[in-house]
């Protein structure tokens, strides 16, 4: 199904500003000091799904972009959100596109959380010590099994709500896209 | 949940002042050249000298002082996290002990030197964003990515998802707003149970927002090729941006703030 181009920037452009909405919602996860699990990579993988994986990273881009730009917080910390949300998005997309059924659905979703896992704790141990100051060692027995369990149950939890909803979404998707590049398609409709 | 309560706190204040008027190009080198140095510092004469640069910003972009303190406000927790690890992260002689903790000289050194980078560099994006409209930070963004020779058609197309994600903001936020008191009328829940019991009643909150959003993508998408657009070929602007001398200084000054951290003092 091909798409237009028109038609793929609006819906990064929309699906970002939705996701942007989904971030203000933040749910604190108290037994994890200061982590706030947000909604917003739902709409990436949703754009992941639909149209491909730059998409989906573009909208993850443009998400912490505007994040930034209305809230203003701290860089680091939009920077690490940014990669998570690329490397979920970006790797569960690539591997959908080949074959989109709902089985690789589930294994590209599965694939991707471990990735995100090891991924950000690979990416946590290089930049957080400078950045904070601390030894390695102290980062990695004390403060690595927080950020492996809130990321785990971050992708997990967007990766199982994207999976309930995906295709009610794409449904729509695809209907509205068949409507705008097929010009007859008023004829075809009953 | 409340999202239109969240959304209206936007953080660019309206004002005429230096900083406003400057290019929004400037003030993201300045920026970014700010935070990479403020990671640089190494010791207090310097952190000295930054602390005058960003006090003299603040001043100079005549936004209330109390502005600022929301943004720091709003991340005392990492603030507060930054102090506990560093506090008895140990090493030097023991200034003050109890039970199991000590706490240390070099501690509380490096406590008030971390701490102090994380303001300062919450503060450098404070002014940024405070001074800064969105619209004209993507407006910035795309035109320099394409001094960095990024094609012209992907900058335009990222600066329009930008404008667009960040036109449809309120919009989106209006419409969750109404989906969430529509299916709270018909008995849904959001706020209670575990996480997985949430992720769980976000779902009915959640298909109808995201097929309305294709919805809207796809009208929009039809308004727009119905005016004849077609990405960045033959397209002008309304508001052009140019590099007046103040801005020219600024950049320059900016760079020099390197080798106040370079030479050794």
């Amino acid at each position: 199904m091909t798409v237009n181009k028109t038609k793929k920037l609006t819906i990064i452009g929309v699906f970002s500003a939705m996701a942007v909405v989904l971030m203000l919602v933040e749910i604190p996860i108290p037994q994890l000091l200061g982590f706030k699990y947000d909604p917003s990579d739902i709409a990436a993988l949703l754009v992941g799904f639909m149209i491909g994986p730059i998409p989906g990273i573009l909208t993850v881009l443009i998400k912490d972009l505007l994040y930034f730009a209305i809230r203003g917080t701290d860089v680091v910390g939009i920077f690490m959100n940014a990669a998570a949300g690329s490397m979920l998005v970006g790797f569960s997309a690539l591997f959908y596109r080949k074959r989109k059924t709902k089985t690789t659905a589930v294994v590209s979703l599965s694939l991707a959380t471990l990735l995100l896992v090891v991924g950000m704790d690979a990416l946590n141990m290089l930049v957080y010590p400078p950045y904070l100051k601390v030894s390695y060692m102290f980062i990695f027995k004390n403060y690595l099994w927080v950020i492996t369990i809130f990321n785990l149950v971050k992708a997990i939890v967007d990766g199982f709500v994207t999976f309930l909803i995906y295709k009610k979404t794409s449904n729509v998707f695809k209907l509205e896209a068949w409507k705008t590049t097929n010009r007859k398609w008023r004829s075809s409709e009953k | 949940m409340n999202f239109l309560g969240n959304i209206t706190i936007g953080q660019y204040v309206p004002r005429d002042s230096f900083l406003h008027n400057l290019d929004p190009r400037t003030k993201i080198i300045f920026n970014l050249v700010l935070i990479t140095v403020v990671f640089l510092i190494k010791n207090f004469y310097q952190y000295a000298f930054f602390g005058g640069v960003i006090l003299v910003m603040m001043v100079l972009s005549r936004v209330p002082l109390s502005h600022y303190f929301r943004g720091l406000k709003a991340l005392w927790m990492l603030i507060a996290l930054t102090v506990v690890f560093q506090i008895f992260s140990g090493g030097g002689h023991v200034m003050y002990s109890f039970w199991v903790f000590k706490i240390t000289d070099v501690a509380v050194y490096n406590t008030v030197f971390i701490t102090l980078r994380l303001v300062f560099i919450i503060l450098a994006a404070s002014v940024l964003t405070l001074t800064t409209s969105p619209i004209r930070l993507a407006d910035g963004l795309e035109s320099l990515m394409r001094t960095f020779r990024v094609p012209k058609e992907w900058s335009h197309d990222f600066s329009m998802m930008i404008s667009i994600a960040f036109r449809f903001i309120p919009v989106l936020a209006i419409e969750a707003e109404h989906v969430m008191r529509a299916q709270l009328s018909r008995g849904a829940r959001f706020d209670r149970g575990g996480l997985i019991q949430r992720a769980k009643g976000m779902i009915p909150l959640l298909i109808p927002l995201f097929v309305g959003a294709v919805r809207m993508a796809d009208e929009l998408a039809i308004a727009m090729e119905a005016r004849c657009y077609r990405g960045a070929e033959g397209r002008t602007k309304y508001k052009q941006l140019n590099l007046k001398k103040s801005d020219c200084a600024f950049i320059i000054a900016s760079f020099a703030m390197i080798l106040v951290v370079i030479l050794p003092l």
